[in-house]
C-alpha cells in the first residue's frame, strides 16, 4: 500500500527555534532585538557612568570617587603591577576552592540524590552546616589552617560546595525515572546508566548549580581575606576602604566583577555545548 | 460467521491453561499471570488505605502472538505490564516469564512506554541507537541498522532533530523503532498511540503491523480502544472495571494481514465489536466518584 513519503509533516511551526525566513528582504541590522538590547545597556551604563560623574564634586570625591578617577586609578595599579599580586593570590583561591567545593558537591549531591537512605540521613546535617554564617566559620579555618592561603581555599571550598551540591541534589531528584528504567530494561549496566542517562538528565541542574557557584565562591575568597590576610584584592580593597581610598577601592571591585564575568563566560560557553539539546522554554531557573 | 472465537469465557478457563492442561502447545506460552493481585498505598488523607488495582488476574499470552489487553480507565492494565517487566512486584500470585517468576527488571523484554520518552538529550538518531550502543556494537552496524528502520516508519531526514523538535507521532515512531531495533523477543506496549490524534494513530498502527508482520515478535499491547484492539489483535483479553479482573478471553480471527484503514469494512469486525462492546459497556456503568 503505497504511503506518502513524509507522514506527519512536521511544519515550521513544530520545529522549535525555526525563524521564519519569507522571501523579502532581510531586516536591517538595527531592528534585530540583540542589537537593541546591547545598544540599550550601552545607554543605561553611560547614563549611570555620566551621573556618578557629575554628580559627585569635590570633597566627595575621597568617599564617592568618580569613573575618571578610578579609571585613573586602574591604569596606575596595572602600571605599577602589583596588583597583579593580589589578583593572582585571589583567582588562585578561588580555582582551587571552586575545583575541590564543587567535585565534593557533584559527588555528595550525586550520592544523596540517587539515595533516599543517605538523604534522610544526612541531610539535616548538611543544612546546619550551612545555617552557620560563614563569617564565623572563616576565623576558625584560620586558627586551623593558618593565615596563608590554605584557609581562604577553605572558606571558597565551603562557598561552592554547598551552591553544587544543592542544584546537584535537585537535579537528581527531577530525573524521569522511567528513562532510567527503560535504559535499565534495555539492559544497559548500573555504570551504563549513571554516565548515559543520570549524568546527561540531571546537567541542565548541575551546570546551573556550577555558574550559581561562582559568586559565591568569590565572595567567599574576599570574606576570608577581609578577616585575615596581608594579600589579596580583598585585603586590597579592605585596606583601600581604611585608608579612604575610594578610588582604589573601586578600582578593586571592578577587577572582582571582571573576575566573575570571565568566569560567568567560560561557563556559559560550556553550558551551551552541554546543554545544546535543550529547548530554551525549558532553561533551568536559578536554585539558590 | 465463525470470525470470533471464544477461547476461554472466564479467568478461571484461563487458569487452568496456566498449569497446561487446556492449551494445546503450553511451550507456546511466554508470559503467564497466575492469580495476580495489586494492592497500592494511598497517601494518607483518603478513606481507603489501600486502592486494590488487579484482583486475582489469570491469563496466558503465546508466543509470536499479537496479544491486547483491554479495559476500562483505572482497570490496572498498565500495571499488568509492568508486572511483567519487573518494574512493580505484585501484592499476590505469580508473574511467569518464559517459564520463570519475574522477581526483578525484566531485561529480556521490550517496553513502549505511552509518552515516548526519548532521551531528551539525544538525536533522534542517537536514541535509536541507544540499544545498540549499550550492547557494544559497532558504529558501522548500527548506523545501517538505525538508517533501515528509520526509513521503515519515515522518518528519514530527521536524524539529526533532537526529541522537542519532533512532533508528537514522530516521537512515537522513534520510540517504537528504539524499541525494536535490538529485537528482544517479546514487547510490552501500554497505550503507545493513545495521546495522538486519530490519522496518526491509524498511521502508526499500520506501522507497527508492518514491523510485526516481518518476525512476529510477541506482544503485549494495552489500549482503551476496542477499535484498535480488533484491528491489531490475535487476542483479546478484556479486563473489568477496578479491581481488575479478567473478564474475557477472545481470539480475533479477521484474516492477516489486516487493513487498518479499511477495518471497519473488513468482514467480521462489525461482530467483534459488538460483542466486545456488550461485554466492556457494563463495566462502564455504575461507576461512582470513588472509583475514578
Amino acid at each position: 500500500m503505497a504511503r506518502p513519503a513524509k507522514l506527519a509533516s512536521v511544519t515550521s511551526g513544530e520545529l522549535a527555534g525555526a525563524r521564519p525566513r519569507s522571501g523579502a528582504a532581510r531586516r536591517p541590522f538595527w531592528r534585530a532585538r540583540s542589537v537593541q538590547v546591547n545598544a540599550a545597556r550601552i545607554v543605561v551604563g553611560a547614563a549611570i557612568l555620566l551621573a556618578w560623574e557629575f554628580a559627585v564634586e569635590g570633597q566627595n570625591e575621597v568617599f564617592f570617587s568618580k569613573p575618571t578617577l578610578v579609571a585613573q586609578k586602574l591604569a596606575e595599579l596595572f602600571a605599577q603591577g602589583k596588583i597583579w599580586q593580589h589578583i593572582q593570590i585571589t583567582v588562585t583561591e578561588i580555582v582551587v576552592g571552586y575545583a575541590i567545593g564543587a567535585a565534593i558537591g557533584l559527588v555528595v549531591g550525586a550520592l544523596l540524590g540517587r539515595s533516599k537512605a543517605l538523604s534522610d540521613i544526612f541531610q539535616p546535617y548538611i543544612l546546619m552546616f550551612y545555617s552557620i554564617p560563614k563569617i564565623a566559620l572563616a576565623p576558625l579555618f584560620i586558627i586551623w589552617l593558618g593565615l596563608g592561603i590554605n584557609s581562604k581555599i577553605a572558606v571558597v571550598v565551603l562557598s561552592a560546595f554547598f551552591l553544587v551540591f544543592v542544584n546537584t541534589y535537585s537535579g537528581m531528584l527531577s530525573i524521569n525515572e522511567e528513562l532510567v528504567n527503560l535504559a535499565r530494561i534495555m539492559g544497559a549496566s548500573r555504570w551504563q546508566v549513571t554516565r548515559r542517562v543520570i549524568a546527561p538528565a540531571a546537567s541542565p541542574y548541575i551546570m546551573l548549580g556550577l555558574k550559581t557557584a561562582v559568586p559565591y565562591a568569590v565572595i567567599g575568597a574576599i570574606l576570608g581575606e577581609f578577616i585575615g590576610s596581608n594579600k589579596g584584592l580583598g585585603y586590597f580593597i579592605l585596606y583601600a576602604g581604611q585608608t579612604f581610598d575610594s578610588a582604589s577601592l573601586f578600582a578593586g571591585i571592578i577587577i572582582l566583577v571582571s573576575i566573575v564575568f570571565i568566569a560567568n563566560q567560560l561557563l556559559t560557553r560550556l553550558e551551551g555545548r552541554v546543554l545544546r539539546w535543550q529547548p530554551s522554554s525549558q532553561a533551568v531557573h536559578v536554585e539558590v | 460467521m465463525a470470525f470470533l472465537q471464544q477461547s476461554s469465557t472466564d479467568g478461571a478457563a484461563a487458569r487452568a491453561a496456566v498449569g497446561g492442561t487446556a492449551v494445546a502447545d503450553a511451550d507456546s506460552v511466554v508470559i503467564a499471570f497466575d492469580a495476580v493481585s495489586k494492592a497500592f498505598v494511598l497517601p494518607r488523607g483518603h478513606d481507603q488505605q489501600e486502592l486494590l488495582a488487579l484482583d486475582r488476574v489469570s491469563f496466558t499470552i503465546r508466543k509470536n502472538e499479537f496479544t491486547t489487553v483491554v479495559g476500562p480507565s483505572g482497570c490496572g492494565k498498565s500495571t499488568l505490564l509492568r508486572l511483567v517487566a519487573g518494574l512493580t512486584p505484585p501484592s499476590g500470585g505469580r508473574t511467569i516469564y518464559k517459564g520463570h517468576d519475574v522477581t526483578a527488571l525484566n531485561t529480556d523484554v521490550g517496553v513502549v512506554t505511552q509518552d515516548s520518552n526519548l532521551f531528551p538529550w539525544l538525536t533522534m538518531l542517537e536514541n535509536v541507537e541507544f540499544p545498540l550502543q549499550l550492547r557494544g556494537i559497532g558504529a558501522g552496524e548500527r548506523r545501517e541498522r538505525s538508517r533501515e528502520w528509520i526509513s521503515l516508519v519515515g522518518l528519514t531526514g530527521f536524524e539529526h532533530h533532537y526529541p522537542y523538535q519532533l512532533s508528537g507521532g514522530m516521537q512515537k515512531r522513534a520510540a517504537i523503532i528504539r524499541t525494536m531495533i535490538y529485537e528482544p523477543d517479546v514487547i510490552l506496549m501500554d497505550e503507545p498511540f493513545g495521546p495522538l490524534d486519530a490519522q496518526t494513530r491509524m498511521l502508526l498502527q499500520h506501522d507497527l503491523l508492518n514491523i510485526w508482520q516481518r518476525d512476529k515478535k510477541t506482544i503485549l499491547f494495552i489500549t482503551h480502544d476496542l477499535v484498535e484492539a480488533i484491528a491489531l489483535s490475535d487476542t483479546v483479553v478484556l479486563m473489568t472495571k477496578r479491581p481488575g479482573q479478567v473478564k474475557d478471553v477472545f481470539h480475533v480471527t479477521l484474516p492477516r494481514p489486516r487493513d487498518v484503514f479499511e477495518i471497519h469494512a473488513t468482514p467480521g469486525f462489525d461482530e467483534a465489536y459488538h460483542y466486545l462492546w456488550d461485554h466492556f459497556k457494563t463495566e462502564l456503568r455504575e461507576r461512582t466518584t470513588a472509583q475514578l
